[in-house]
């Protein structure tokens, strides 16, 4: 069969399809480079049930994501003052844009003046049902008073309402302009700040790490000269650029590790170099072609997958480890050879892939990426050993330093007889309980994604300086249109008036309070005519000395602030982000929350029922999909094991156990570990237990298919290693999810491995292309 | 010749009047008295865009060092200013008007803490948000400040003192064009405040 023109044929066509995956890869690298995610939440679920509450994460995220915000300070202002422009100017070089506070209390006059007679606070609205005297007095105390806070003359704000509302602006931040610098004070130290926002050609890696660098050296700059300055950083950039840092770090750790580590056990294990070329191309091969697959799929690879991708080196040399390990002292020819072990492989292949592909099955945009790259990874392995394996193969292998003794070694591999068994499952059995008693069940966000601990602190430090509301717990209002959506907001901030004045929270920010609703403005408008009372203002006119034109001017019926002409201007600046606009599923609007204390607030938040309005608790809402997904995986996972033993008894009939054991064992085994570690149960827990199944079977079938022959075991022990070396590093990453695939897969690979040999079947089968190799191997491998 | 005579007068108040280092507030700030307790009268008088009469108001003022100032009308309306460094209170008799504290509402501080400085004779204070010019050197100082803070300007056009060992006259001319003058008069020191004066604070 692999001699047949088809086979070479399709050799060829294998090969043209790895040279023009590597050319497409090549000739793109820069682009492709620019096409990395380094967005840590990237491998967080999207909220399938609510559309709206995802565009409303993501349109916030987006206003964020180029922000850079620094703090400098110090107990001294002087000393503050001179470090932030030390600073600001240490920054010139980067491809960032200073920006100047976003809120700026005369654009906010200036805009809304024309509509000053429709805006008044909750209490100046109230007072409106006093009577005519009432304001008339407060117009002529006004008129009187030494300072006025309007900023407008007082014949344009003669009750004063109109200053009185733009101040209520005045707590939605807590920076205050002072001398040409933005500053903010707390716990006697004074803060100057200073925010950037990020340049168009700052969203490459590399420009990230410009800016991440650059700041990095200009704070040590500032530190050095005065050390009693300190300097709190904000910005998405700053993780990212940490993230990518890192992930290039373990990529480079895992691939030169496992890639060393590869080829070395190769080379010490067969005689001469002539199993590397078929080793080093099913890396290549399987490393090219699902990068190259998985950017067209789907145009960004994250930088994750790439750590994730990176461990499949171990994976990929499976097969040919396999196949050269029986051509050692064969006398088949190579492509024989595969034809004999191609249905094993075969099985073997697809439970892998298959078991990967089932990361594909979370809600997780990240997991499904890493599953796609892993699934192409190993198919395309497997492929090119079944192309060109029988072209390339040396017709034998003889075994090398290591080779020889392993093979020894491996010959004495003892099997479990049923004593033996009984013995071992009566000490095992008891560790394995108490373990897996141990065992706690936690889907914590945090399990997921790491952030770098200081950057974090920063981060929340000055979010509590700057009063900045919490990005992750809000609230979603919709309606069929805009009005709607605004009059909602308005029955909910009421109700948030009610948890502020309980100290639940220092505030909020709603899009209302910027543009109230129009029936609101109405409202006012019929309840302000008193102080458009022609009578009043003439009362005053007479009392002051003011014309008649003034008095015209004031009776006037004052015009609505509709949201057109509120999103057209400037004004809208600061709050626009929390309008979503129309949706697709009518309008929406978000209100964030600032200085939310306490879980149980949360709760009573979560409580509030309101037509169109939703509580939206991101960190809550992942852990609950974590968990129901952990369950429904674990769900999966068991009739993952009835199925398979279903196809495994077709052909192994009372065997099938055998098969199936050590992959269950060692997943029992693992959890029992990470019982006795402390490591909890989470849904890559589950995830990893699945791929267990896909590689622990693999060992299973080839022991049992050819048990007494230590060249399979060889071959499974060779592939384990390399598994084992590859998921060993990756436990050391320092991205939680990684780490816990990596600790999980070491654990459950390594046993399944001791294990399975251990259940072999014990019937000494026909030998594998010739007689078993005998404990001397020099007297037989020269055999004809 | 007239032509350079007129170049040199032009010149002239600017390089006499130019305080860039801060000595001019210092000169004034010597010349004015200094005790814990500062009380005196005043007459404001208000000039309003579009507004015909001239609004007359009088009263009388604490100034303590610590707690702040406490400016309060007796006619033609009993009302009250309280200002200290972080916050701004406008009562109408015994109720409260208006309330500005400094951690809500950012720029009082800034506010708060020039009207602090004006009317408590704090001048020192002052440098940091204005452009001083004046003159010390006669029998009476004056002094005018604009606002260096672009966003302060669109409230204050410029503040005119003048006095000799206090501070007598106060001038606010608003951005938005209405005056306010301020004349202070009948000043007294003494070390603690009187029973009256403790009053006026609460």
């Amino acid at each position: 069969m692999t001699e047949s023109r088809l086979w070479r044929a399709l050799a060829l066509a294998w090969l043209i399809v790895l040279l023009g995956c590597a050319g497409w890869l090549a000739s793109q690298h820069r682009q492709l480079a620019n096409r990395l995610d380094t967005d840590l939440f990237a491998l967080l679920p999207k909220n399938e049930r609510d559309p709206v509450a995802e565009r409303a994460m993501a349109s916030l995220s987006q206003a964020s994501e180029r922000q850079l915000v620094l703090l400098v300070g110090s107990a001294d202002r002087d000393a503050a003052a001179h470090a932030a422009d030390t600073l600001a100017t240490g920054l010139k070089a980067l491809p960032v844009t200073p920006q100047t506070q976003a809120l700026d209390l005369d654009t906010l006059r200036d805009f809304y003046a024309p509509y000053r007679n429709v805006l008044f606070t909750p209490a100046d609205a109230s007072a409106l049902a006093q009577g005519q005297a009432a304001w008339q007095a407060r117009a002529l105390q006004q008129a009187y008073a030494t300072v006025s806070t309007s900023g407008l003359a007082w014949r344009d704000d003669p009750f004063g309402t109109f200053g009185r509302w733009l101040q209520g602006f005045g707590d939605l931040t807590r920076v205050r302009p002072d001398g040409g610098r933005l500053w903010v004070d707390a716990d006697g130290r004074h803060y100057v700040v200073l925010m950037y926002t990020l340049n168009d050609s700052a969203f490459s890696l590399s420009a990230q790490k410009t800016v991440a660098d650059g700041l990095d050296r200009a704070i040590a700059g500032l530190k050095a000269a005065s050390p009693d300055i300190s300097v709190l950083r904000a910005g998405v950039v700053l993780h990212a650029a940490k993230a990518a840092q890192q992930a290039e770090q373990e990529m480079s750790t895992i691939g030169i590790g496992s890639l060393a580590g590869i080829l070395l056990l190769v080379l010490l294990t067969f005689r001469g170099w002539r199993a590397l070329p078929l080793v080093a191309l099913s890396i290549a091969t399987g490393m090219t072609i699902a990068l190259a697959l998985t950017f067209a799929l789907y145009g960004r690879v994250h930088m994750l997958t790439l750590v994730f991708g990176t461990s499949l080196i171990g994976v990929a040399v499976d097969y040919s480890l396999l196949l050269h390990s029986t051509s050692l002292g064969a006398s088949v020819a190579a492509g024989k050879r595969l034809e004999t072990l191609l249905p094993s492989l075969l099985v073997a292949t697809l439970f892998t892939a298959l078991a990967y592909l089932c990361l594909a099955l979370t809600p997780f945009p990240g997991l499904a990426q890493m599953a796609v790259f892993a699934a192409t990874g190993i198919a395309s392995a497997w492929l090119s050993e079944l192309f060109w394996y029988p072209r390339l193969a040396p017709s034998k292998l003889e075994p090398g330093v290591l080779g020889t003794p392993l093979l020894k070694l491996l010959a004495r591999w003892p099997r479990l007889g049923r004593r033996g068994g009984l013995i071992a499952l009566a000490v095992a059995t008891p560790l394995i309980v108490a373990g897996l008693l141990k065992l706690t069940a936690s889907d914590d966000v945090r399990s997921l994604v790491s952030t770098d601990g200081q950057l974090m602190k920063e981060q929340i430090a000055i979010g509590k300086l700057l009063g900045l509301p919490s990005p992750a717990q809000l609230f979603i209002v919709s309606g069929p249109d805009a009005q709607t959506v605004l009059e909602r907001e308005r029955a909910l901030t009421r109700q948030l008036d009610g948890f502020v004045a309980r100290g639940a929270m220092t505030g909020y920010q709603s899009i209302s309070r910027w543009l109230p609703p129009i029936s609101e403005q109405q409202a006012l408008q019929s309840g302000a005519q008193a102080l458009r009372d022609p009578a009043l203002l003439q009362s005053l006119a007479h009392d002051l000395g003011l014309d008649d034109a003034w008095v015209r001017r004031q009776s006037a019926a004052p015009p609505l602030l509709t949201p057109e002409i509120w999103l057209a201007s400037k004004a809208s600046l600061p709050a626009r982000h929390l309008w979503l606009g129309n949706t697709g599923h009518g309008y929406a609007s978000v209100v964030m929350l600032t200085g939310l204390a306490g879980a149980a607030h949360a709760e009573a938040l979560a409580n509030v029922s309101l037509p169109g309005v939703r509580w939206v608790d991101k960190p809550a809402e992942i852990s609950a999909v974590l968990d129901r997904y952990r369950d429904r995986l674990a769900l999966v996972l068991l009739a993952a094991y009835v199925a398979t033993a279903v196809l495994l008894w077709r052909r192994y009939r009372r065997d099938t156990w055998r098969v199936l054991a050590p992959s269950l064992i060692a997943s029992i085994a693992t959890l029992a570990i990470f019982g006795w570690l402390g490591i909890p149960l989470q849904l890559l827990t589950v995830l990893t237990l699945l791929l267990l199944l896909g590689m622990g079977i693999d060992y299973g079938i080839f022991v049992n298919e050819h048990p007494g022959e230590v060249r399979i075991v060889l071959a499974i022990s060779l592939a384990a290693c390399c598994t084992l070396l590859s998921f060993g590093l990756l436990a050391f990453s320092r991205t939680p999810a990684l780490a816990t695939f990596g600790t999980a897969t070491l654990s459950g690979v390594g046993l399944a491995w001791l294990i399975a040999p251990l259940l072999r079947r014990p019937a000494a089968s026909r030998p594998l292309f010739q007689p078993a190799l005998q404990p001397d191997p020099p007297s037989t491998d020269q055999a004809p | 010749m007239l032509k350079r005579l007129l170049a040199l007068t032009l010149l002239l108040p600017a390089l006499a009047h130019a305080d860039p280092d801060g000595k001019l507030l210092q000169d004034v700030q010597k010349r004015l008295v200094d005790a814990p307790v500062i009380r005196g009268e005043f007459v404001q008088e208000r000039q309003l865009v579009g507004v015909k009469k001239t609004l007359t108001a009088s009263g009388h003022f604490v100034v303590e060092k610590k707690r702040g100032v406490v400016w309060h009308t007796v006619k033609p309306f009993d009302q009250r200013l309280q200002v200290a460094r972080d916050e701004i209170v406008q009562k109408d008799g015994k109720e409260t008007l208006m309330k500005l504290t400094a951690d809500k509402e950012p720029v009082v501080r800034t506010v708060g803490g020039v009207l602090f400085s004006l009317f408590s004779g704090d001048l020192s204070g002052l440098a940091k948000h204005f452009d001083v010019k004046g003159d010390a050197r006669g029998a009476r100082w004056n002094l005018v400040l604009s606002p260096k803070d672009a966003g302060m300007a669109k409230l204050i056009g410029n503040l005119k003192l003048a006095g000799d060992k206090s501070i007598e006259q106060v001038e606010m001319n608003a951005a938005s064009g209405d005056v306010t003058r301020i004349r202070m008069s009948k000043v007294t020191t003494s070390t603690q405040m009187s029973a009256e004066d403790e009053a006026d604070f609460d």
